[in-house]
C-alpha cells in the first residue's frame, strides 16, 4: 500500500493528506505552547535545548531551499544562490541587523545575476 | 484608562484592538511575507499541485518552511507518515515561540479556547510584531489584538498564495526564482532577530551546514538527522562552554 498523496484513496484523500501531514503537523506545537505556557521556565535546560532543536530545524529547511531548491529556482547557479544570501546576510549585519536592506541586497544579487546568465 | 483584567470587556473595546491589530498587518514585515507567500503559490503551481490544496496549505499550516518542506514531500512522492514527521518537525519552532508570548498574550487571564484560538495565527512575522508592540497593549485587549493581526495576515497571504499560484508560471524564471527566494531571506534573518543567546546562534549555523550534509547520506530523514543532531551540538557546546568557565 502506497500511502503518499499521490495515492488512489478517493476524491477526499488528497485534504485528508493536508489535514495530518499539514493542519495537525503544524497546530500541535502551537497547542502545546499554551497548554505548556505557564507551567515551563524559558530558562529551563530543556527549553533551552528545545529552542536550539526548533532554530537548527528552520535552518536545515533555510538550508535545503538554498541547496536543493525545486522550481524556477534551481535554474540559478548553486554559487549565486549562496552568494546572493550570504551577501544580504552579510548587509543585515552591517546595517545593525536591519532586515529590509539585507534583503534587497540578496533579492538584487539573485535576480540580476539570473538575467544575466548566471 | 486602567481597566481591571477580571472585568468583563464591552464587545466594542474588543473590536477596537482587533481593528488596530488588523492594521498592524499591514506594515513592512507583512509585505515581504506577501511576497514569500506569492513565491509560495508559484512553487506550489509548478510543482503540479491543484488550486484549493494550494490555499488550503497557507490557510491551515500558515507556517511557511512547513508549507514548503511538505510541497517538496508530495512532489518526492513521500509516505504519509514521513511526510508529516519532516513538515511536524519543520514546526517544531512554534513551541518555543508560543510559550514565549505567553505571559505577554496571556497576562489578562484569556479563556483557553480563546488562547487556542489566537494560537493557530503563530507564526514568524506576528511573533515579531507581538513581541515588539503587545507590551503596550492594555491586558484585556492584547487576544483580540492578536486575533486581528493574525487573522489579517492569513487572510492577505491566502490572497497572496491565490495570485501567486495564477501569476507564477507567467512570470519570468527569475522572478519567480526571486520571490521563492524570499522565504530563505527572511527566515534566516528573522530567527537571528529572534535568536537570544549563544545557543540559538550556534543553532542557527550548524543547522544550516548539517542539514544539506545528512540529505547527501539519509535524504528522507535529512531534517530529522541534521536538525536534531545540530541543535543538540549547539545545546551540548554551550553548556560545556559553559561549566568550563564556571570552574
Amino acid at each position: 500500500m502506497n500511502w503518499s498523496y499521490h495515492a488512489d484513496l478517493g476524491p477526499l484523500w488528497p485534504y485528508v493528506f493536508i489535514l495530518i501531514a499539514g493542519f495537525v503537523a503544524t497546530d500541535c506545537w502551537r497547542w502545546a505552547g499554551v497548554f505548556l505556557g505557564n507551567s515551563i521556565s524559558e530558562d529551563s535546560e530543556l527549553f533551552v535545548w528545545v529552542r536550539a532543536v526548533a532554530s537548527a530545524l528552520v535552518a536545515g529547511v533555510i538550508a535545503k531551499v538554498v541547496l536543493f531548491p525545486q522550481g524556477s529556482l534551481a535554474q540559478a547557479h548553486v554559487a549565486l544562490r549562496i552568494g546572493a544570501i550570504g551577501a544580504g546576510y552579510a548587509v543585515f549585519f552591517l546595517t545593525g541587523r536591519r532586515f529590509v536592506p539585507g534583503i534587497i541586497v540578496a533579492e538584487a544579487i539573485l535576480i540580476g545575476g539570473m538575467l544575466a546568465g548566471l | 484608562m486602567n481597566a481591571s483584567s477580571d472585568e468583563g470587556q464591552a464587545p466594542s473595546s474588543r473590536f477596537m484592538w482587533f481593528w488596530r491589530g488588523s492594521r498592524q498587518a499591514f506594515g513592512v514585515p507583512g509585505l515581504i511575507l506577501f511576497g514569500s507567500m506569492l513565491g509560495f503559490g508559484g512553487l506550489a503551481a509548478q510543482s503540479g499541485l491543484p488550486l484549493d490544496i494550494t490555499i488550503a496549505m497557507t490557510a491551515v499550516i500558515w507556517a511557511l518552511p512547513s508549507q514548503v518542506v511538505l510541497v517538496g514531500a508530495i512532489a518526492g512522492g513521500l509516505s504519509l507518515l514521513t511526510t508529516a514527521i519532516a513538515v511536524t518537525l519543520s514546526a517544531v519552532r512554534l513551541l518555543p515561540m508560543t510559550v514565549a508570548l505567553m505571559p505577554l498574550i496571556g497576562a489578562g487571564k484569556p479563556s483557553r479556547i480563546s488562547l487556542l484560538a489566537a494560537s493557530h495565527f503563530m507564526a514568524v512575522t506576528p511573533w515579531v510584531a507581538a513581541l515588539r508592540l503587545m507590551g503596550n497593549i492594555p491586558v484585556h485587549g492584547r487576544v483580540s489584538w492578536y486575533l486581528g493581526l493574525g487573522a489579517t495576515l492569513s487572510a492577505t497571504n491566502t490572497i497572496a498564495t491565490v495570485l501567486g499560484f495564477w501569476g507564477g508560471s507567467n512570470l519570468p524564471p527569475a522572478l519567480s526564482a526571486g520571490l521563492v527566494f524570499l522565504m530563505p531571506v527572511y527566515f534566516l534573518v528573522s530567527l537571528t532577530i529572534a535568536a537570544k543567546v549563544r545557543t540559538d546562534y550556534l543553532a542557527l549555523g550548524f543547522g544550516l551546514v548539517a542539514t544539506p550534509l545528512a540529505t547527501m547520506w539519509f535524504p528522507e530523514a535529512d531534517l530529522l538527522i541534521g536538525g536534531v543532531g545540530a541543535g543538540t551540538l549547539a545545546y551540548l557546546a554551550h553548556r560545556t562552554q559553559r561549566k568550563a568557565g564556571a570552574t
